[in-house]
């Protein structure tokens, strides 16, 4: 685990390097662009130039560099905005945060709920109409991208289609006015489309890997040894094939999270939804090195909890399996 | 009878692979849209595939820069006397004049005939005459011959303009253009569409022409086919460069030739005149059809004036300012279907008024690119490393086991986004990144082999042998172990292309000069351009559910124990 964070933290840093020519300027370049184009601006640059120098202490060697870097991010000091100087970057990400995790964890729960039953019964019921159909679906879903996914989801549902559900951000303008009730609501018709859009790709994976898992079960010996002895099909089914082919499809959990976070960003760009995502992609677009870090940092240390998490499962799933 | 032989690893492997039909569908499908990319110039341009007949316009143009050429030899000759001695920057000067003036000489003396070419001939043969005796020093008769090339030039500007038809001739003012033929959409090829075409061809005639020299040449002896392997890689390979290496045609432009607008404007005149099924070019604008949905769809209908007829665009007062849009008519040109004929963009246009057909098309040819090359960067570098890991094991194995846990818990398309948006974003670039980033899941697998592979006897016997290292890891246990890295490195492709049409998405993606896909896309948010969004989405999509058809079959051949269908 350590050395993993170690070496995490050294990949950022090195990608922070590879911008071409130096990234103060580069900052200071984003600051001229904003600013009119007055006599204080080049004061204002030159300021930016200094105070970025000063901060990632750019004229030290590259491991000095990178001992302060580590230095402030364990502080979680991840500086203000370009634009908007008296903003902190890790307030800014809290709230952020704030709006990503429940998205991101609703998304999570979402596929697994609706792919575990669909894995199995698929399996279960290997070769018939339904399965093909079933089988078919997730296919598809599983190659359909998310970024086309989103636009056609506002196509059809936004106002120039069905005008069905809203499709910016997360309340409407006047949410402030409405009762809890109505907030609720709107925040929930808020939702459907982006929590859509996250879920069916790892929904469509995980139901694949469940349905491999539980056929490569259901041909072991023990299966066929459960139903010799006479098991109602449903506790072989449920009881002895199931809860051997989760141990696998449980673990995943690790690898959707890291697709999950990279999708956020498309998701949360399309649906203008103010979290993480978001805030990379603005970041990125108005070049301020300051929040890409952040939320780089952000999103590989929420991944990493999610390998944290998915290895305690795999120990609570299995009992074969114990730390030391 | 035949004695039943066995087969080698790859021999299995593809007999399976051939057996699966949903992925040969997919496989076959796959070859069709690369044969649309390989083949864009073919399928949508302005050029003209085949072209007979006289142009006017290039003749008056040659005709007026001629004189032009002239007269700045003329005058390069007399610098080059009075400078005496440095006079070899002048003759080098001298050959640029007298190329210029053999170009415009080739145009107007391809549309001419024999008899009346001979002006043309005499004035090619002063210009010769005067570059010989500016070498040979003598620079008198230099002027002299200048001077009778530029009196020739005189009377061919004077006496020779053009005229299309043969009554229309005033001796000692016109002359009747003979018909040319040419072909200049070929022409237009640069190498690289040389060399991709003829290796597509070679790959879809592949199964004949492996039989052939199967069965013909090398007699079925399955010994002679297993080492002709190379041979027919070489072939492969070899016959497409050597194609292209030898290939005279201008590199790829793609500005708008001035076939279609002299053909409407009259300056040009064809006799026949073939174009390409889709004929637009990729840069052609239309001011008149600024984002005009698809004809086969009724809001798309235009009347004479400019106007929409129905649809949400039908109304004449510009809804943001208040006052009656100028109206502004369609222009056809010959060649493209009638204004409102419903397949005259069958797919819509962009902003500038650009087939959006046309950009498919050529943006194929990113995209598919794009998924390709990152694909062999990240199967090189993975294998590389991978094999080095799992053949050494010990402590090479943990740190290159460590590395790769470090990457893969980086959110890769995250990695990705954030290195193109630093190093900016061009398509060598984005290929690197994505090889570069995504390696670790190939690296792995290869590791997996060998570990696998290690402690065979095979390895052991290379080994005792004293074969060296490399060669034990590449030549021996490689072979063997590349089952599943063609299982990865198929869905890779499709990754890659969805990265890339992501990345795009997102705005740091390929823009210039061809588009990709993903770029087409966001040329319009709005979703009153519904046709921008669906369109080069349907083709993404496509492509990769087709990769992960043939991945899923490829990989059923090589592991039935993963095997979903059954």
């Amino acid at each position: 685990m350590v050395p993993t964070l170690i070496g995490i933290t050294l990949l950022l840093f090195a990608v922070m390097r590879l911008a071409p020519g130096d990234p103060a300027a580069l900052a200071a370049g984003a600051v001229g662009d904003a600013g009119n184009a007055s006599m204080q601006t080049t004061s204002n640059v030159e300021d930016a130039v200094t105070k970025f120098r000063k901060r990632y202490k750019l004229d030290e060697p590259l491991l000095v560099q990178y001992g302060f870097w580590l230095k402030s991010v364990l502080r979680l000091d991840f500086g203000n905005e370009f634009f908007r100087p008296n903003v902190a970057v890790r307030d800014e990400l809290w709230q952020r945060l704030k709006v990503t995790v429940p998205l991101s964890l609703t998304s999570v729960l979402l596929s697994y709920l609706i792919a575990l039953p669909l894995g199995i019964f698929s399996a279960v019921k290997r070769g018939t109409f339904l399965d093909s159909v079933s089988t078919s679906v997730v296919f598809l879903l599983f190659s359909l991208p998310t970024f086309w996914a989103g636009l056609m989801l506002i196509l059809l549902f936004g106002a120039t289609g069905l005008d069905w559900l809203p499709v910016l951000g997360l309340h409407d303008k006047d949410a402030e006015t409405f009762t809890r009730w109505q907030y609720f609501k709107d925040l929930l018709l808020h939702v459907i489309l982006p929590i859509t859009c996250l879920t069916y790709g790892s929904f469509a994976y995980l139901s694949r890997q469940m349905r491999v898992g539980m056929l490569d079960v259901i041909r072991q010996d023990f299966i066929r040894t459960a139903r010799a002895k006479g098991l109602a099909e449903k506790v072989v089914i449920f009881k002895h094939a199931m809860r051997n082919s989760l141990i696998p499809v449980v673990t995943l959990f690790a690898s959707i999270l890291p697709v999950l976070i990279g999708g956020s960003v498309i998701v949360e760009t399309i649906f203008t939804i103010p979290g993480v995502g978001l805030y990379a992609f603005q970041g990125l677009v108005q070049r301020d090195y300051n929040v890409v870090m952040a939320t780089a940092t952000a999103s590989a240390f929420m991944t990493l909890l999610g390998f944290l998490v998915s290895d305690i499962t795999y120990a609570l799933v299995d009992p074969r399996i114990a730390y030391d | 009878m035949r004695a039943v032989q066995g087969q080698d690893y790859w021999e299995l492997v593809l007999s399976q692979i051939r057996r699966r039909k949903m992925s040969m569908a997919a496989l076959f499908v796959l070859v069709v849209l690369y044969a649309v990319a390989v083949f864009a110039p073919f399928i949508a341009n302005d050029r003209p595939l085949y072209f007979e007949g006289v142009d006017l316009q290039a003749y008056r143009k040659a005709q007026r820069e001629l004189i032009v050429t002239v007269e700045s030899l003329a005058s390069e000759v007399r610098e080059a006397g009075s400078a005496g001695e440095g006079a070899a920057a002048a003759t080098e000067r001298l050959d640029l004049e007298v190329a210029a003036i053999k170009t415009r000489l080739q145009v107007m003396g391809r549309q001419l005939g024999e008899s009346q070419r001979r002006p043309l001939d005499d004035l090619s043969d002063e210009v010769d005459m005067t570059v010989e005796k500016v070498r040979d020093r003598a620079t008198p008769e230099a002027e002299r011959h200048a001077g009778r090339a530029l009196q020739l030039a005189g009377e061919i500007r004077d006496q020779m303009s053009p005229v299309a038809d043969p009554s229309e001739v005033v001796v000692g003012k016109t002359v009747a253009l003979t018909p040319f033929r040419t072909f200049p959409a070929f022409q237009n090829l640069g190498r690289g569409d040389v060399f991709f075409m003829v290796l597509w061809i070679l790959i879809l005639f592949f199964p004949l022409w492996n039989r052939f020299w199967n069965q013909r040449i090398l007699r079925g002896h399955r010994f002679r086919i297993r080492r002709a392997r190379r041979h027919k890689m070489l072939l492969l390979f070899g016959l497409p460069a050597l194609c292209a290496l030898f290939w005279q045609g201008s590199a790829g432009e793609f500005y708008v030739s001035t076939y279609k607008s002299g053909l409407t404007a009259g300056s040009v005149i064809a006799r026949h005149v073939a174009f390409a099924p889709i004929p637009y070019g990729l840069a052609e604008s239309n001011e008149g059809e600024s984002f005009r949905p698809p004809t086969w769809h009724t809001t798309s209908e235009i009347d004479d004036a400019g106007y929409y007829v129905r649809g949400p665009r039908a109304g004449r007062i510009d809804r943001a300012t208040g006052i009656p849009k100028a109206g502004q008519p369609v222009q056809v040109e010959v060649g493209e279907p009638s204004a409102n004929s419903f397949r005259r963009h069958l797919l819509g246009t962009d902003s500038l008024g650009r087939d959006l057909a046309t950009r498919l098309v050529w943006g194929a040819r990113v995209s598919l690119a794009v998924g390709l090359v990152s694909t062999v960067i990240l199967v090189l570098i993975g294998t590389i490393i991978g094999s080095i890991a799992g053949y050494y094991g010990g402590v090479t194995d943990t740190l290159i086991s460590r590395v790769i846990e470090i990457v893969q818990t980086f959110p890769v398309f995250f990695l990705i986004l954030i290195t193109v948006a630093f190093v900016g974003p061009s398509i060598m670039n984005i290929m690197l990144v994505i090889g570069f980033v995504s390696w670790t899941g190939v690296a792995r697998l290869v590791r997996g082999e060998y570990i696998r592979l290690r402690g065979q006897d095979f390895v052991v016997a290379s080994q005792a042998l004293g074969v060296s290292s490399a060669r034990t890891i590449f030549r021996h246990v490689l072979p063997n172990a590349m089952g599943p890295v063609l299982v990865a490195a198929t869905f890779s492709v499709a990754t890659g292309i969805l990265i890339e049409s992501s990345l795009s998405f997102l705005g740091f993606g390929i823009k210039l000069p061809i588009p990709s896909w993903g770029s087409l896309l966001i040329e319009s948010r709005s979703a009153e351009h519904w046709w921008i969004q669906i369109y080069p989405g349907v083709l993404i999509f496509i492509t990769v559910m087709l990769y992960n058809l043939f991945g899923e079959g490829v990989r059923d051949a090589l592991d039935p124990r993963l095997k979903v269908t059954h």
